[in-house]
């Protein structure tokens, strides 16, 4: 009976002893977990900062890209938005014209400004006539029009790039209520785009 | 040294220290960690790559969209194998079609449902569109006035058989702008039979896309679409779904809509005052017209209401 219990005793014994696993360490085992756990905050310090660098690089890139596609959009846009349908001067001036914006249509659409605004997927289109002397630029309203030389589709500012073409921008002209003809000038076409930040 | 602390003890059990326990635990943890932040990096990077092909996509549909490269092939190449969806809504002024892309990324594909979405470009596709290489082409919508232009993308491995009788206007312009994908059978030309069988005139059991040139209409997938007097809504038709078709035909429509607003508006302007009158009335039922514009069984009326404006604006002050 005295063998049984002390067999028993020494079964616990040997059980508590694997899963006790020295949870009240002495002074220098102590130490050594805290040395063991700085060390290990260090190495995790490390990934995360290592992570983080790689992260930013990488969103520096994407953006990067982004503004890429977006100046080559912009670079496309400005050499051929003149010949969109909601620009072009068509037929309305003779012959087909090419690069020729018609002016009173594009009055039209600053009218209609709001329900273009997604349309071109631009934040602003402009046109600025070219004078032969440098004047003050006069944005085109409904009341000043058309003793004006600066259309602005989209009243947005321009915050991020822009591409310039040249085109001609055509009008008709009432000529005392005889007959009408047409005028075109030089000017610029300004597309801008937003910069992704 | 440390290993002296996991060694066997005399009575034949592990002994392991606090401090191992402690090391393995966040060293599982920061393991974790770490495969968890490259498993989802790996898939933002194929998202991000999957982004970055719909833009270029939008920005090479951009020259597209205007008439400089009408009627010439342009060839888009990815460099992994890439499936390009598209879906279309007709609501709001413009509606708008969006475009996406799945690549296939160590033999799986990426489920990127980022999509590029735009109000001003029509780009006609078929349901499955998969491969490396993809054909474009576009050609003008016109009523009276140019409304838009309408791209056609196809996949090098989906091949198209025109055959029948099928008039020469489209196998001229076809031969003209040469997809490598689309067949012209004629007497000299045979196709191989594994091509989507496009008929015109009489359909055989072959034929996936049968066209009516009488009727002007096509029937694919067991649904009759129509197109009127104007290859460029013919090709949209074939190389489309017929529901995807009649979306984005109605789009066409608001945007014709829209401009014909902008006519009006011009004719309304101070210094035009005299310059169109009967244009403006003229416009005005067009308008009406198109806002009640359906589906494409409505294009006869729209074209017919079309063919009056070309008569109006024939005047001393031409709108357009």
């Amino acid at each position: 009976m005295v063998k049984k219990i002390s067999n028993s005793r020494k079964a616990q014994n040997i059980k508590s002893k694997i899963l006790l696993v020295s949870f009240f360490p002495s002074k220098k085992a102590q130490m050594k977990i805290q040395q063991t756990a700085i060390i290990l905050l260090a190495i995790t310090l490390l990934f995360v900062l290592v992570a983080l660098f790689f992260l930013s690089f990488k969103i520096q890139n994407l953006k990067k890209d982004a503004n890429l596609a977006s100046e080559k959009d912009a670079i496309i846009l400005s050499s051929k938005l003149s010949e969109s349908p909601e620009f072009s001067c068509q037929q309305a001036f003779g012959n087909k014209r090419v690069n020729c914006i018609d002016s009173d249509k594009l009055m039209a659409l600053i009218e209609n400004s709001d329900k273009y605004s997604n349309f071109f997927g631009v934040s602003n289109i402009e046109v600025i006539k070219i004078q032969d002397k440098e004047e003050l630029l006069t944005k085109c309203t409904d009341a000043n029009y058309p003793n004006c030389n600066h259309f602005s589709v989209f009243d947005s500012n321009n915050s991020g790039f822009s591409y310039t073409s040249f085109v001609s921008l055509c009008r008709k002209v009432n000529y005392q209520d005889i007959y009408f003809y047409d005028k075109c000038e030089l000017s610029k076409l300004i597309i801008s785009y937003e910069k992704i930040s | 040294m440390k290993i002296k602390s996991l060694k066997k003890n005399k009575k034949g059990y592990l002994e392991i220290s606090f401090s191992w326990i402690f090391a393995f635990i966040v060293g599982a943890f920061i393991l974790f960690l770490a495969i968890f932040a490259v498993t989802k990096l790996i898939k933002t990077e194929s998202t991000s790559s999957d982004v970055e092909t719909s833009r270029q996509i939008e920005v090479l549909l951009s020259p597209l969209e205007t008439s400089f490269e009408e009627g010439k092939l342009t060839t888009l190449s990815t460099s992994v194998d890439s499936r390009i969806f598209s879906t279309c809504s007709a609501s709001g002024d413009f509606g708008k079609q969006t475009i996406s892309v799945n690549q296939k990324v160590y033999g799986k594909w990426s489920d990127t449902n980022t999509e590029i979405e735009f109000e001003n470009k029509y780009l006609f596709l078929d349901k499955n569109n998969e491969g490396k290489i993809f054909y474009l082409f576009s050609k003008p919508f016109d009523f009276d006035f140019k409304v838009a232009s309408l791209i056609y993308l196809i996949p090098l491995e989906k091949k198209y058989c025109f055959k029948g009788d099928i008039p020469e206007e489209i196998s001229e312009e076809l031969e003209q702008i040469n997809p490598p994908n689309v067949f012209v059978e004629d007497s000299d030309n045979d196709c191989s039979g594994n091509e989507i069988q496009v008929c015109f005139g009489n359909p055989d059991e072959s034929c996936e896309i049968s066209v009516d040139v009488f009727e002007y209409a096509v029937i694919k997938e067991n649904k009759r679409v129509y197109y009127e007097n104007n290859n460029a809504l013919l090709y949209s038709a074939i190389f489309s779904s017929p529901e995807f078709y009649e979306c984005q035909v109605k789009r066409i429509m608001l945007r014709a809509n829209s401009l014909a607003s902008l006519y009006k508006d011009k004719l309304f302007l101070p210094s035009l005052i005299n310059c169109n009158p009967e244009l403006v009335s003229e416009l005005s039922y067009f308008q009406n017209v198109l806002s009640n514009y359906e589906d494409s069984n409505d294009l006869a009326s729209v074209f017919s209401s079309a063919e009056e404006l070309q008569y109006k604006n024939n005047a001393r002050c031409e709108a357009w």
